[in-house]
């Protein structure tokens, strides 16, 4: 059987490298996302600064209208409880077992206000 | 990535969220905490209005005086001599100017007083909310995303710990880092409703700004249409037309006196609209009466300007419980309709909200000591520096603020801006200095500069007649009075942590580990 290293290379760590099978681009790029420490909380920081906002206003834009409850009690009771939903995400965000978790568990929960609102939207 | 836990996630959250924006918080809440008492330091810092002494005729003086200085104008203001304040607040508007006027009065002459220009209290007060000179509205931007910082820190904080009630008794003093953890803990514990709600509802004042988008979609941003509609702020009473004009105002002492009679406390404070015409009321509000849950006084007497009637006042509308919860956590936070002692309270959890940051902060420095290197790393370096220029410079930054009210000419121009520019250059010099000594000698000299400086004070008051100890405690001018003391008990606190500091043997201060000195020992 011919192997590559045959060919008549003699550089040792040219032929170490040409056996061991090397990882792919995309398997590269999925092993630097899951264990990169720094992109790790750079991700958790932008989901517990700005998701945590946009996710809290989802919610009170949806609920000041979902309340049964007269308008401007609804809008003001969402906008006080907005800032405990900020902090619950901020505290997940750092507390979930990865970031793609995070993301993934903070999606999900947003989807929930943003379908309802874009329901809202298509049937008024 | 090796996942952590959830406590040990929490951890590492809390003392990065803590540390971050630590020395902002750290101001923030020091001078938060001194604007509980923001008219008393405003009342300190003018001399000039000690010696008023209210008395039982002081709202019949406060009415004639008015009728002397704005017989025309379209509304007057009279705020009463009361538990924070002993002179006559007025103020007025005249027909056509938007611009309003006003004066202090003497409550016992009804004389105008004219005091020293300074921003007093007020200028810690607006600091704390949106910083000074930063362009409308980044300030309060700055100090809201502070604020989340701080609400995520606590909640964070409380995660950690295991055995809260346990930590509410344990100290050990003497031991280093360890004392410092029980310090933090203890200070935010012991105060932990307050630090919750006061920093909540910091938040919650600043709601409309932060997060609009419900009265946005519910209102298209008529911001105003929906407080009117929460009663959370009255549409401004319309004024019907005038008729006739020069018709004197009714003889004011009997209605004085059915008011005093129904409120034992007193009046807090005095509105005339439209006085000299036949259109004129006034309306009386009863001083500390109100419901935390509500946003103004309740029920005030108002009577008919002419005649004497009895008048209704006009009709609330009612914001339902939203509305009271929204009233009862804004108003803690701002001790609206407050007592004295619940005041005092708030004064003393407030400083346990400051010492709080400010062992989270010291804690921080003495876990990363430079025993093993025998160098400081740039971090540790910066937060050593910062560390004294901010819990020790801020406030040798306002006591230089308060003998800059003494010392600068009463007569100068633009001395409330030179007070002002007195705390920054200090703090900026107390933030300058660490960088030339080291750690422990910038602590000590800082601490007792800051010692030295409160215990001045009152002594220098003596150079005022009538504002120094002796005089304001023999007249019960307590409001005053206080405040020297007050300062008095800084100076102590700071000289006593100066002097703890000074005799603490240098062997406690650099923690070798054990495991590491034993290491350099063995043979290798």
């Amino acid at each position: 059987m011919h192997m590559p290293w045959q060919n008549g290379e003699t550089d040792k760590k040219k032929v170490i490298s040409m056996s061991i099978p090397q990882p792919s681009w995309w398997e590269r790029l999925r092993e630097f996302a899951q264990n990169s420490r720094r992109l790790d909380i750079v991700a958790r920081a932008v989901l517990a600064i700005f998701g945590s906002y946009g996710f809290a206003g989802l919610v009170t834009v949806s609920l000041s209208w979902a309340l049964p409850m007269p308008p401007a009690q609804a809008v003001l009771i969402t906008m006080m409880l907005s800032f405990a939903l900020m902090c619950a995400l901020a505290i997940w965000a750092f507390s979930a077992a990865s970031a793609w978790r995070a993301w993934g568990v903070a999606l999900l929960l947003a989807a929930i206000p943003a379908v309802h609102l874009l329901l809202k939207e298509i049937l008024s | 990535m090796k996942a952590l836990g959830f406590r040990q996630a929490n951890s590492w959250l809390h003392t990065w969220v803590g540390l971050l924006l630590a020395w902002l918080l750290y101001s923030i809440f020091l001078t938060g905490t001194l604007s509980f008492f923001q008219s008393e330091i405003t009342l300190w810092m003018k001399p000039e209005l000690h010696g008023s002494q209210p008395d039982a005729n002081t709202p019949l003086r406060a009415l004639q005086a008015m009728q002397r200085l704005a017989p025309n104008a379209e509304q007057w203001n009279i705020v009463l001599p009361g538990e924070r304040d002993s002179v006559i607040e007025a103020s007025w508007t005249e027909p056509g100017q938007k611009e309003g006027k006003s004066l202090t009065l003497d409550a016992a002459t009804g004389e105008p007083l004219q005091a020293r220009e300074t921003r007093g209290g007020q200028f810690l007060y607006r600091f704390h909310f949106e910083l000074f000179n930063i362009p409308y509205p980044f300030g309060r931007w700055i100090v809201c995303i502070a604020t989340m910082f701080m609400f995520v820190a606590i909640v964070s904080g409380v995660i950690v710990h295991k055995k809260i009630f346990k930590e509410f008794f344990t100290f050990r003093p003497g031991k280093g880092q360890r004392s410092w953890l029980d310090a933090h803990n203890a200070t935010s514990v012991l105060a932990l409703p307050f630090h919750l709600m006061i920093t909540y509802s910091g938040l919650l004042l600043f709601m409309y700004m932060l997060m609009p988008w419900g009265v946005e979609s519910v209102y298209q941003g008529d911001v105003r249409q929906h407080i009117q509609e929460l009663g959370l702020r009255s549409a401004p009473e319309a004024k019907p037309p005038v008729t006739a004009t020069g018709v004197p105002l009714v003889d004011p002492a009997p209605l004085l006196q059915q008011a005093e009679q129904r409120w034992p406390r007193g009046i807090a404070r005095i509105t005339v609209s439209q006085p000299g015409t036949d259109k004129a009321w006034i309306e009386f509000h009863e001083l500390g009466n109100a419901q935390l849950s509500e946003s103004r006084h309740r029920e005030p007497l108002r009577f008919d300007g002419v005649t004497g009637q009895p008048l209704p006042s006009p009709p609330r509308p009612d914001g339902g419980t939203s509305a009271a919860i929204y009233n009862l956590l804004t108003n803690l936070h701002l001790l609206r309709f407050a007592s004295v002692e619940l005041r005092w309270c708030f004064f003393l959890s407030g400083l346990l909200g400051a010492a709080m940051i400010a062992t989270g902060l010291i804690l921080w420095v003495s876990k990363r000591l430079p025993a093993q290197q025998g160098h400081t790393p740039f971090g540790s370096r910066l937060v050593q520096v910062l560390n004294v220029g901010a819990i020790a410079g801020l406030p040798i930054a306002i006591a230089a603020y308060f003998w800059a009210n003494r010392l600068l000419p009463v007569a100068m121009a633009q001395r409330a801006d030179w007070e002002i520019r007195s705390l920054f250059t200090a703090w900026a010099l107390c933030l300058l200095h660490p960088l030339l000594r080291n750690h422990r000698r910038a602590w000590i000299e800082q601490l007792t500069l800051a010692a030295l400086l409160y215990a001045g004070l009152p002594l220098f008051s003596f150079a005022l007649p009538g504002s120094h100890l002796f005089a304001t405690l023999a007249h019960g001018q307590w409001l005053v009075a206080g405040m020297d003391l007050t300062l008095w008990a800084f100076a102590a606190l700071f000289g006593f942590t100066a002097w703890k500091l000074v005799k603490q043997p240098l062997a406690t201060q650099t923690r070798p580990l054990r495991k590491v000195r034993e290491a350099k020992e063995a043979p290798v």
